[in-house]
């Protein structure tokens, strides 16, 4: 493996700089802390969490009562990411299980209930208390539930004399996934299909609209702060923007709901439209969690890839506990290259303390050790019974990742992905030419790699797309995505001019900003607008301003998203982003419409990708915040890899025909 | 073959839509707000350079812009997909300025009328709008306008042709107070790629 990489780091050497390492970010709560709070006070059933513990910190969890949790699908997906097994274990959760399974009688155990709020579900519950299954039953629901099925709830409870059982009904506010610290995605599906095709009716986008909207106040209450809101205009995340200003307007107006802090500092929630920057979701990156994420299967944390076992290909499932597993948590942003070489490291002082230990004891293998026939004087045995279970975990950690990095690799010797990323971040013609009609080659990469070209490169050229897009068709003419490349060219156009656009109401012209007012003016204003458009889509020189050149791994091509961040870190007025401050009294909004009024830099951001994210761009605004000192979280209505996002693309193509 | 859009529009500079009803839905949801804008403002420019008891149409990319406008200068546009037969075009709209004459009787109340006002009260407009998608069901129509064998129908390959010999498309845009600045944005940028005017 080592001399592999040797080559690989050697042909992606004038890509990559030297290095850094990850700065830890500030300690503002992250968001993932936040969930696991409101978890695990949902499971501490009604014991007091100590109030001496701040929410900056994990909290002292107490076993409390026995007990058994219920979760549908979606509780699950919210939970599991966040709590393992042992936290359940500790948290005096005996035995978890699925609300649609049947289930036995445990009469003398309470009930914790965590679910989605459904007809479906709530019709359930009932019938498990008016069965009496359990001793008390805990009902915590994943977003609000609506006055129409608690009032059924109820009603149904009282005919049958059991609404006593219910020791709690409450609504949680975690309609969403938190996969990182600084991570988080809305699972709401097929978003930008949704967004962009034909035939979309008003209820489709409203229903759409509204899951993101309440996603998001789920995300802003568990944050415990009221942002203050930017969007993108003229597209989705207008539609967002305003529907959730006017959730956030209607708690922030009733204080003892107790949702939001008042004086905890206001972060900046950036609402941005997929399309105005597609480049990101189908280039090939270097990075650790974005190669994971683009050639393995990665959901929830969970990676599933096959692994080479006694020359047999076994499929397997990884677990990665985001708040634990110090190898992620230390190189997921990091060059592939790099993330083999921390493995190698870490497996040997692994070794090393493990050798050391058995030296001190005396006992050749650890195995041995674990057995208690071995003499052991007690002191050593204590030093050794504490340092194991450590010890065991960190080899778990390190044997997950030695076996994915493992299935990295064969992918990327397999598909060459290190000269695509090369080839990518120079964009010559005469290269891409070479890599499309290599026969060798996975067409879905190449066209991935013609869709880079033609969205980023400084002066595309229009009849070579053609060429070598014909020349894909020809390799692969059954490929589904290739309606993907279609749908592009014919909406590029109207892409570009949503993405540009000034607000459809003139707004009053910035007095700082001369000659540059809104209004039936034409040319000039346009053009302006345009020459930002060209500046965001085809980005070269500005890139090493931003992050600077030791972070060229994250790739030449800086997404939109990361511009907008650092406008809105620095406070600089940014007039393609509309505002909305929930906070402000419903007349002063006018005021304060075209954004030139919020000069202040932003203490923190939560920056959101309506239509989809991926963890390069998730790692890309990390940059930024480590940078800026200056926490920033980044979420999506749904992570998507290269090849999902183009299947949504492929669909629209067809559908257009 | 299809009907994106029938308008009702009384003639003159300027012209104004009185009535108008449309099927967008094959547009992204997004996109429909600009559509809809400049199919307005096709229909208004030509009424306005279609002269008395005249009939036009104007082959537009994938759209067919058809236009007559009556004597007493109530003028009707509809605009179909390139399948959508002329003919039957034509004499959809001499039906549907008939049932607007009908409805609203003094021609004066003309003035007031604007299309959200005169929709409701005019409800054979969406009813002909769905019945004609079809337009095998304008059959026995046909067979009772039979003036419409004898008129001549003026054929305009782009609505360019249809200004005025100073009149350029784009100033025209760009002048428009009843176009956003995202229509105005959109129209540029399909311009700068070749699909004029066409934004689907």
């Amino acid at each position: 493996m080592a001399s592999f990489l040797t080559q690989l780091a050697a042909n992606v050497a004038d890509v990559t700089g030297s290095p850094g390492t990850p700065a830890s970010l500030p300690t503002a709560p992250s968001l993932r802390t936040a969930t696991r709070t409101a978890l695990l006070k949902m499971l501490a059933l009604d014991d007091e969490v100590d109030p001496s513990t701040s929410s900056t910190t994990t909290p002292v969890v107490t076993a409390g009562q026995w007990k058994v949790l219920i979760l549908d699908s979606e509780g699950r997906d919210v939970l599991t990411p966040v709590l393992n097994l042992s936290d359940l274990r500790d948290t005096g959760v005996t035995v978890h299980m699925s609300l649609g399974a049947p289930r036995q009688p445990l009469r003398d155990v309470p009930a914790v209930y965590f679910v989605s709020p459904t007809a479906a579900n709530i019709t359930r519950i009932i019938d498990d208390i008016a069965a009496n299954l359990y001793e008390a039953f805990y009902l915590h629901f994943t977003s609000s539930l609506p006055r129409a099925l608690l009032e059924q709830l109820a009603q149904s409870l009282v005919q049958r004399d059991a609404a006593h059982r219910v020791a709690k009904v409450m609504d949680q506010y975690l309609p969403f996934r938190v996969l990182e610290d600084g991570l988080f995605s809305l699972a709401v599906p097929r978003a930008f299909a949704t967004v962009h095709a034909p035939g979309t009716s008003e209820s489709q986008m409203e229903a759409l609209v509204d899951q993101v909207a309440t996603g998001l106040f789920g995300v802003c209450t568990t944050l415990g702060s009221v942002p203050v809101l930017r969007y993108a205009r003229g597209n989705a995340a207008e539609l967002i923007a305003a529907r959730l200003e006017a959730k956030l307007r209607d708690a922030a107006m009733n204080p003892r709901n107790g949702l939001f802090d008042a004086d905890a500092p206001r972060p900046v929630l950036v609402l941005l439209d997929r399309h105005a920057d597609l480049a990101t979701m189908v280039a090939h990156s270097w990075l650790y969690s974005a190669l994971v994420h683009d050639v393995l299967d990665l959901k929830l944390n969970r990676i599933a890839c096959s692994v080479d076992e006694n020359g047999q290909k076994v499929q397997k499932t990884f677990d990665i506990d985001a708040g634990t597993d110090f190898i992620w948590r230390a190189h997921a942003g990091m060059p592939f290259p790099e993330v083999a070489e921390a493995v190698d490291v870490e497996l040997n002082k692994y070794k090393q303390e493990a050798q050391d230990i058995l030296s001190a004891t005396g006992a050749t293998s650890l195995e041995e050790m674990n057995s208690m026939d071995t003499p052991l004087n007690t002191k050593q045995l204590q030093s050794a019974l504490t340092q194991l279970p450590a010890l065991t975990a960190r080899k778990r950690v390190i044997d997950t990742h030695m076996q994915v990095a493992t299935a990295l690799l064969s992918a990327i010797q397999a598909r060459g992905l290190d000269v695509l990323f090369e080839t990518e971040q120079k964009l010559t013609r005469t290269a891409v030419a070479e890599i499309v009609k290599d026969p060798q080659r996975d067409p879905v990469d190449k066209l991935r790699l013609i869709l880079v070209y033609e969205l980023t490169a400084h002066d595309p050229v229009a009849s070579d797309v053609a060429d070598w897009l014909a020349h894909v068709r020809t390799q692969a003419p059954e490929m589904p995505y290739l309606a993907a490349a279609d749908w592009l060219k014919s909406q590029r156009a109207l892409l570009a001019a949503t993405a540009s656009t000034a607000p459809a109401v003139p707004a009053p012209a910035p007095p700082a900003r001369g000659g540059n007012a809104p209004g039936a003016q034409g040319g000039g204003d346009l053009f302006g607008r345009f020459n930002r458009l060209a500046e965001t889509l085809q980005l070269g020189n500005a890139y090493e301003t931003l992050v600077g050149a030791a972070a060229s791994w994250l790739g030449r091509h800086v997404p939109a998203a990361v511009r907008h961040v650092e406008g809105v870190l620095d406070g600089v007025p940014d007039d393609r982003l509309g505002m909305l401050d929930p906070r402000l009294p419903r007349g002063a909004r006018g005021a304060v419409a075209n954004g030139a009024a919020s000069a202040a830099p932003a203490r923190s951001a939560i920056v959101v990708m309506v239509g989809g994210g991926n963890y390069l761009e998730y790692q890309q605004v990390q940059e930024v915040a480590r940078s800026k000192k200056r926490a920033v979280v980044y979420g999506a209505t749904e992570m998507l890899n290269a090849k999902e996002f183009l299947q949504q693309l492929a669909e629209l193509g067809v559908a257009r025909t | 073959m299809k009907i994106f859009s029938i308008l009702v529009l009384t003639g003159g500079k300027p012209a104004e839509i009185r009535a108008s009803e449309s099927d967008l839905s094959q547009f992204g949801f997004f996109q429909r707000g600009s559509v809809q804008e400049f199919m307005n403002f096709t229909a208004k420019t030509l009424v306005e350079r279609t002269g008395s008891g005249q009939r036009q149409s104007v082959e537009q990319d994938e759209f067919m812009v058809h236009c007559y406008v009556r004597p007493d200068n109530l003028a009707g546009v509809i605009i179909t997909d390139r399948e959508y037969p002329l003919r039957v075009a034509f004499t959809l709209i001499s039906k549907i300025l008939d049932d607007f004459t009908a409805t609203f009787t003094p021609a004066t109340t003309w003035a007031t009328l604007t299309p959200n006002a005169a929709n409701p009260a005019f409800p054979q407009l969406k009813e002909q709008f769905v019945k004609y998608q079809d337009p095998h069901s304008a059959d026995s129509l046909m067979k009772v306008q039979k003036e419409l064998d004898e008129t001549k129908v003026i054929l305009h390959k782009t609505i360019e042709s249809v200004l005025e010999r100073e009149e350029k498309l784009d100033a025209l845009v760009e002048r428009s107070n009843a176009l956003s600045m995202q229509t105005k944005a959109f129209y540029k940028t399909a311009k700068k790629t070749n699909s004029c005017c066409s934004l689907m």
